[in-house]
């Protein structure tokens, strides 16, 4: 009897770790998302008013970016063991160049006649930041955010090689095992979540930039 | 009211803005600056609010020096109007109003009454109040504007060129609409503008300024167009000052001339 190439009493079987694995990628992401943002926001900040440190923060992140992921989990491993640890170092680091660049081009991007007005207006520099700055430059934050995280969603994945992995045990699994269901299931499922987190996060940044909303009404029609 | 002695600026790299400025300005007079590009007259107007800071001299608004003020608390006492106007994209006409007195901490009850006292002074239409900068055409902004400035009823008012970005109709009723505003608001204004009609129109007198930050002349604008103090007056005002010294003469009413010397032209 040949062996249907998805099987879906595999699948029904295996519901409640699907669920954990999926809530634990969930997490992962979160984690390195909002640690990510912790660390990139400040340097972005620093970066913004001390241009001169914008390239080196820029190139040592940038750096960070592009070394392979499997050649960075396999090196964290041999100090950090298999852990969160581990995995929360390698995907922090793949956020820190979109969410840094990010912020500073959105902040870049607020119109320098409002900022005149502002401060002419007798808003104090700190008002200034996060009342007029910040807020102009959310969409373009958000902007980074989203693309930080469906990157991150892709990435967890690869974490399943030092025994996390959320839905990339399933593809691991898959894989090691000839069982083309695991990994289907696993790699559908990843996309899927990628694909719900960006669009909620976009209706999320939407909902609290409502002015952005009629601008852009303005210029299509 | 406002008083600038011996007031320079020098920037960094060493070109001269303004030297030796010296100028007084009376409560509820404005006073329109003028000049060409380069003439410090922008310059001048923003030492008041110490956006720039003077390199020596003294600047009193009120009777206080303001390089011993914060600055913040200095500029809330200050109106300030740009040619850009600057309203904030992200709040509505409304919040945009109330800006200043909601730095200043007001209470609700008296930031909606003063909403409610600007849309009438500004003839504004009260449907714009919950919309967006972006959705209003120029002269509605370039009114916001002026209410924003006017909101915490400051007794100083710089205004640099705040009429600068509409069409020519539009800029004629908004500078008609200010200038029976301030027949009853009777604020101390710094203007700042490069049109000499403008000026004309808008000041109690004129300070005609020219490169780093030199007054040529300073007088009301009768004065300025009936005896222009030297060559450069002569020629910044037009070669048709004779024609609009003459029509002042005969009319207290400078809008009606400036009309009729754009229709003779």
């Amino acid at each position: 009897m040949n062996e249907p190439f998805v099987r879906w009493d595999w699948i029904a079987d295996h519901s409640d770790q699907i669920g954990t694995q999926l809530l634990e990628h969930i997490y992962l992401t979160a984690l390195a998302i909002g640690i990510g943002f912790l660390i990139a926001f400040p340097l972005a900040l620093i970066a913004y008013r001390y241009r001169r440190l914008y390239a080196p923060i820029a190139g040592i992140t940038g750096i960070l970016y592009t070394i392979p992921s499997l050649a960075l989990f396999a090196v964290l491993q041999s100090y950090t063991g298999l852990s969160t640890t581990t995995a929360e170092i390698g995907l922090v680091s793949y956020t820190l160049l979109i969410l840094i660049r990010n912020v500073v081009s959105g902040l870049d991007g607020v119109p320098a006649d409002v900022r005149e007005a502002a401060r002419g207006m007798g808003y104090s520099p700190r008002q200034i930041l996060w009342r007029v700055d910040l807020p102009l430059a959310a969409p373009v934050i958000a902007a980074g955010v989203r693309i930080a995280t469906v990157t991150t969603i892709g990435l967890v994945t690869v974490t399943a090689l030092i025994g996390k992995g959320g839905l990339g045990y399933f593809i691991l699994l898959g894989i090691r095992g000839l069982f083309p269901t695991a990994a289907l299931l696993g790699s559908v499922l990843s996309v899927a979540l990628a694909v719900v987190v960006d669009a909620s996060l976009l209706a999320i940044q939407k909902a609290l930039t409502p002015w952005s909303r009629t601008v852009r009404a303005r210029t299509v029609s | 009211m406002i008083s600038l002695r011996d007031v320079s600026k020098e920037f960094s790299g060493g070109s001269i803005a303004v030297a030796n400025l010296s100028m007084g300005i009376n409560a509820g007079e404005t006073v329109v600056l003028v000049g060409p590009s380069g003439c410090g007259k922008t310059t001048t107007m923003r030492m008041v609010n110490r956006l720039i800071e003077p390199t020596s001299g003294v600047i009193l608004v009120d009777g206080k020096n303001v390089m011993e003020q914060d600055p913040v608390q200095l500029r809330r006492k200050i109106g300030y109007v740009i040619q850009s106007i600057g309203l904030l994209p992200h709040r509505t006409v409304r919040q945009n109003m109330i800006t200043l007195p909601w730095l200043l901490g007001w209470d609700d009850k008296r930031m909606a009454a003063r909403v409610t006292e600007l849309v009438a002074m500004l003839d504004l239409d009260p449907d714009l109040l919950e919309r967006y900068p972006s959705e209003l055409s120029g002269g509605q902004r370039q009114r916001v504007g002026v209410a924003r400035a006017l909101a915490a009823d400051p007794p100083v008012m710089l205004m640099d060129e705040p009429f600068g970005a509409v069409d020519p109709i539009v800029r004629e009723r908004l500078q008609d609409q200010f200038l029976e505003l301030q027949t009853k608001i009777r604020k101390t204004i710094v203007f700042v503008t490069h049109d000499i009609d403008e000026a004309i129109k808008m000041a109690d007198r004129i300070v005609i300024l020219n490169k780093g930050g030199v007054i040529e002349q300073f007088a009301a604008p009768e004065e300025i167009l009936r005896s222009p103090a030297n060559e450069f007056v002569r020629q910044f005002v037009g070669i048709d000052r004779g024609l609009k010294g003459l029509a002042l003469k005969d009319s207290s009413n400078v809008s009606e001339v400036i009309a009729a010397l754009r229709g003779s032209r």
